[in-house]
């Protein structure tokens, strides 16, 4: 009786995971298939799970039709939009880093009239409407010269993930216990040199995930460069709109720019895979 | 501190956008007057604007309520012991690090109405196809599908965190005293993991009340409509006719909304947070 009740239970166990893990899995099987067809297998009813790969798609799609030139293709600029996309993304955190490194210290360390305050304002950031930020950004943008350049978006980008890394970065700072500092100053260490010797080491991986998770925000961010870019500057995500008016045609490359695009975010995640539960959180839930 | 200056980047247009939200401020024309609550007042009126409240309040509805059943299920079968539980793990959370607008453009591939493998699928165990993005009764349904496919992960890791930190003795507590496993459930995983219940909800509420990026990228409020959230609504408003000061209105109550909601979900898993460190 018993017995059989575990081999039913194991049975649920592993037709529920194969569920899910389809459910997760085979969308991003499917496009990756989509990508590595000819545009008439990937056009072909039923669908084919069997064909002849290509990395025509990438090529065209990376080097657009003029090296190629055997069918057309949009003149999309996709390794500029990629790069343009590291450029915004780095700056963004780099800075949000450099400023909110100190910020997150005081805010965990100090206490000073407001503190819950600007902390509860940094965490309602994250749930404004994006909108209600970028339209007038575009306007006052506009008019002072920022628009659709890189220091404009890095500028805004900004907004996104200095917030975030403040927060993130005061949890990894309060899980420092105070009387270290305190026993490191009484050997005679200047307060720099308890930041630099002390937290620093102890904090360095928690500022890596930071920065890290910062990146895929800014990487994943697709209405802020949607509307404060100009074609110059426009970030890969974005930059994919682009393909949409011509997908009947181009479906292949559509999946590979998909591709292309989403591998960054993916890959940087996989490291940082330990601290996605704290860092999408906001730190609310230490995984 | 330049923390604060940065943040003021946010606070500036923050209330640039309040105070604009009074005037007839437009675009093309350049114009601004101040015209009190007219623009409110235009909103209440607006059958457009009810529309976009109802598809955005329904669309919040039907993500969360699958993010969150079935990533509860996943939690629950992800912590059972089992061979390559790593592996597992990394290849459940994949979809929540793609670019939302991506995973939009990916489903919107495979949802295609003639060549859409899902269509095919579905063709091969006997459904009729759908017209999937391209339908008004079955748009809403289908971007609904494409939140929940990104974020479901997000809810199943969060729980699944949760259920790790479960404290073992009120379990063995309660083998002892010979309960059901039912009522354990009830009685003590659900109170006990009311705080990660409150986070999954406050997060993914708000994410779906603004969403932008996937309903955008999939369907750009259509067909008609059918799947024109409040925050689409106002990007057409104020980027396709510069009717900002109405756009802004708009963004203005989707915010209050907002506000409001992430204020008092955040007093409840504060409340949660302190009756679950007083066991």
């Amino acid at each position: 009786m018993n017995g059989e009740r575990l081999t039913l239970g194991k049975v649920l166990f592993a037709v529920g995971l194969v569920l899910i893990m389809l459910w997760t899995i085979f969308p991003l099987y499917w496009v990756f298939n989509m990508s590595i067809q000819t545009p008439i297998d990937v056009i072909s009813y039923p669908p084919k799970f069997v064909f002849d790969p290509t990395l025509e798609n990438y090529s065209v799609v990376l080097l657009g039709k003029s090296w190629l030139g055997k069918y057309e293709t949009v003149q999309t600029d996709f390794p500029r939009y990629f790069l343009n996309s590291l450029i915004v993304c780095s700056g963004a955190v780099i800075l949000s880093m450099l400023v909110g490194v100190p910020a997150a210290y005081s805010l965990a360390r100090y206490n000073f009239r407001g503190k819950e305050n600007f902390a509860f304002t940094l965490l309602s950031f994250r749930f404004a409407p994006g909108l209600i930020v970028i339209i007038p950004l575009f306007i006052i943008f506009r008019r002072i010269g920022f628009y659709g350049t890189y220091y404009g978006m890095i500028f805004a980008y900004q907004l996104l993930t200095l917030p975030f890394s403040v927060w993130l970065m005061r949890g990894f700072f309060e899980d420092i216990p105070a009387e270290l500092e305190h026993a490191a100053r009484i050997d005679g260490y200047s307060w720099w040199g308890v930041f630099r010797k002390i937290d620093l080491p102890l904090i360095a991986p928690g500022i890596a995930a930071t920065a890290i998770l910062s990146f895929i925000f800014a990487w994943n961010e697709f209405l802020f460069g949607y509307i404060l870019s100009s074609d110059a500057t426009r970030p890969v995500t974005p930059s994919l709109m682009g393909f949409i008016s011509y997908e009947q045609v181009l479906w292949g490359q559509m999946a590979a720019a998909a591709i292309i695009t989403l591998l960054p975010s993916v890959i940087l995640a996989i490291f940082i895979q330990r601290y996605l539960v704290r860092g999408l959180t906001f730190g609310a839930v230490k995984g | 501190m330049p923390a604060f200056i940065l943040t003021a980047g946010i606070l500036i247009p923050f209330g640039y956008s309040v105070v604009m939200s009074f005037t007839d401020f437009n675009l093309t024309s350049g114009t601004s007057n101040f015209i009190g609550f007219g623009n409110y007042i235009k909103l209440a009126k607006d059958p457009e604007f009810w529309n976009a409240l109802k598809v955005t309040i329904l669309f919040t509805i039907g993500a969360v309520a699958i993010e969150v059943g079935i990533g509860f299920v996943s939690a629950y079968l992800l912590n059972l012991g089992m061979r390559g539980q790593k592996i597992w793990r990394t290849l459940f959370l994949l979809p929540v690090m793609l670019p939302p607008a991506v995973a939009a453009i990916m489903w919107k591939l495979m949802m295609a109405p003639i060549q859409g493998v899902f269509n095919y699928l579905l063709q091969l165990v006997g459904l009729p196809g759908s017209q999937w993005l391209g339908g008004s009764s079955s748009a809403l349904f289908s971007v609904i599908l494409i939140d929940a496919y990104v974020f479901m992960p997000f809810a199943g890791m969060i729980f699944l965190a949760g259920v790790q930190n479960l404290p073992k003795e009120p379990y063995e507590a309660a083998a002892v005293d010979g309960v059901s496993s039912w009522f354990t459930f009830r009685r003590l995983t659900i109170p006990l993991l009311k705080p990660v219940i409150l986070i999954v909800l406050l997060f993914r509420i708000m994410d779906c009340l603004k969403q932008f990026d996937i309903v955008y990228a999939a369907t750009k409020g259509g067909p008609a409509s059918a799947t024109m959230t409040i925050s689409v609504q106002a990007y057409y408003h104020s980027f396709r006719w510069t009717n900002m000061g109405y756009a802004f209105a708009h963004l203005v109550v989707l915010w209050a909304i907002v506000y409001v909601l992430s204020y008092f979900l955040v007093g409840q898993w504060r409340k949660a947070v302190s009756e679950v460190h007083g066991y």
